[in-house]
Formats: C-alpha cells, structure tokens, sequence
C-alpha cells in the first residue's frame, strides 16, 4: 500500500471517530437567562442556553461536570477581564517583560475563576456530574428549585 | 659451581578451571523467561482494564505517538455572538479537510479537540464562514492548547502550554503563531 494511501486510511478512521463524538446537550427549562460551565475532557466551557433552549457542548467519552453560575457575576467578571486586556494590549509591542507575565497569568486565572464558580455551585445543589459513553452523550436539565435556587440535573 | 644465578620461582601448581555449572545458566534463562511473560501479562491485563473503564482513551494512545489532538478554546468576551471556523490546510488530495464551525455566544466559552496535528486557519466572524474580526493559521503540534479571546478591539491569542515572550504575539493580528 502506497504511503499516501495509509495517511489516507488513518485520517479517514479519525474524521470518523470525529464525526462520531459526542455532546452534552444542556436544556434551560427555567424562564430566566442562565450561565452554565461544563468540564469535559480537562477544559472548561461556559454556554448560556435561553429560556426554553439549549446550548450543546463538544465532549468525548469519560465523566463530566457541570455547574450553574451566577450570570450577573460572570458579566461582570467577563468585561473587566476583557477590558484589562483591551488596555495592556493596545500597544502590545511595548509590553514589558513584566506586564507581559502579567497579560498571561490574566489569561490563566479565566480557568481558576471558572473552577471557583463550579466549587461555589457544588455547594448549593447547583452542580451535577455524569459519564459520557460509546452510547451516547449526556443531557443536563437546568431548573429552579422551590427555594429559588437554580437546580442541575445529569443524565 | 655457580653461586650467583637467581634462584628460579617455583611454577604454580596447574589446576584444571571448574567445571562450568550449565544446569545453573538455563534455570537462570527460564526464569527470566517466566518473569518477561508475566510482566508481559500483568502490563496487558493493566493495560485492557485501563482502556476499558476509560482511564486510557485513543486520544492518550495517538498523544504518544505524536499523532494525538489539540484543543483551541475561545472565550467570545464581545458583546454579541460570533462565529469561528476551523479548516484543516494541507490535506493529502484524496482526503477530506477537518473542518468545524461553531456560533458561540456573548461571554460564552467554547473548547473544540481538533482531531491531528497540522496546519488549520481559524477564522472569527459575526457570519457564518466570516472572518472579518480575524484569521489564524495554527501549526498544531500533538498535544498543543491554544486560547483565543476576542474582544471588542481585538483578538488575543495564547499558547497555554508554551506562552510566548513578545508581547506582539500575544495579538492575532500581530503574532507569529497566526502565520
């Protein structure tokens, strides 16, 4: 068998086990905007699913978690990041050694700030985990509980 | 009579090498035998177990070979969605280019496993296919992890894994990751 046709044959198999990854659906079944991190696969993702929508995050087979965060916060959080960033990288090419370990321990810190959210969201029942399979993906139904609290269920 | 010769040292008395203990050499040899073929069990039973229960996926097996994915996250911190394209560049004639596109919403974040390493252009629109907020052409190593931040005035890039040491390249439309 040629090479090419070998690379081929490989590239083929990955585009198809590609193809075949699953997702976690995740269902806002509240009539409020709301503001959801899934972990999969070791990295983060934060999706906000309107009212009566969902959101589908890309995950592969292995345990997940998820976390239902505070939007207002995040909002919060999200623009003055982003307007830290906005200000230390107008002139970038002046960046000095220090201010540009700066920029990147800010971008690092997205992750931590994440993490915080899901260990805060553990402790009020806003948090939940499942297991993707060969089967299929997993589904996370966000609701609101008697309390008020916003609730995630895993499936 | 001669006095002054020196005196001859007496030879050694000669005595035949041990006779060599052959027995002792194989029961070495089919012990090592043994000990490479239980280890060679004990290393596929582990190894099945973890691959079964998910400890081991592909993506851990190909890694090693060099062959494995790379993750680009994009944290969308603008204030209205948009959209990103990723496309595989420099693919073998016969074969079909990876490609994603994916709508991400304000203030949301998004991690996409590309499936081999390469060279792919990521593109970040407000259209579906668009890439007049910026273009990105990634040489993804096995293992890589890319961070984009677009924000409203521009599009950070970050290698997490290998963070680079010049603040230009820290900017999409400056860096010499994007080209």
């Amino acid at each position: 068998m040629k090479r090419k046709h070998f690379v081929f044959l490989i590239f083929a198999a990955l585009l198809l086990l590609t193809g075949c990854i699953p997702s976690i659906v995740v269902q806002n079944n509240t009539n409020i905007p709301v503001r959801v991190v899934v972990f999969a696969r070791g990295q983060n993702s934060v999706v906000s699913p309107s009212p009566g929508y969902s959101s589908y995050v890309e995950a592969g087979e292995g345990p997940y978690s998820v976390a239902v965060i505070p939007d207002a916060q995040w909002r919060t959080y999200a623009q003055t990041k982003r307007d830290y960033l906005n200000e230390q990288l107008a002139n970038s090419d002046q960046l000095t050694g220090e201010q540009l370990l700066k920029v990147i321990q800010s971008l690092k810190e997205i992750a931590a700030q994440i993490q915080a959210y899901q260990t805060a969201a553990a402790q009020t029942g806003g948090a939940c985990s499942g297991t993707i399979t060969q089967d299929g993906g997993g589904t996370v139904t966000i609701t609101v509980g008697a309390d008020g609290a916003l609730i995630a269920s895993c499936k | 009579m001669r006095n002054n010769q020196p005196a001859r040292k007496p030879r050694p008395a000669q005595t035949r090498p041990p006779a060599k203990r052959r027995n002792g050499c194989l029961i070495w040899g089919l012990l090592g035998c043994v000990g490479a073929l239980c280890l060679g069990v004990a290393l596929t039973g582990g190894g099945w177990y973890a691959w079964d229960s998910g400890m081991i996926t592909l993506d851990d097996v190909l890694s090693l070979a060099g062959m494995g994915p790379a993750d680009i996250e994009v944290d969308n911190f603008r204030d209205e969605a948009i959209q990103i394209n990723i496309l595989q560049l420099d693919v073998a004639a016969e074969a079909t280019p990876y490609q994603l596109s994916l709508q991400i919403n304000s203030l949301d974040i998004q991690t996409s496993r590309v499936p081999q390493a390469g060279r792919y252009q990521v593109s970040f629109g407000t259209t579906s296919g668009g890439a007049e907020l910026g273009a990105c052409t990634l040489t993804l190593k096995s293992g890589d992890f890319y961070q984009f931040v677009p924000t409203p005035q521009l599009i950070v890039v970050n290698n997490v894994n290998d963070p680079v040491s010049i603040g230009s390249d820290l900017v999409v439309s400056t860096s010499a990751l994007c080209r």
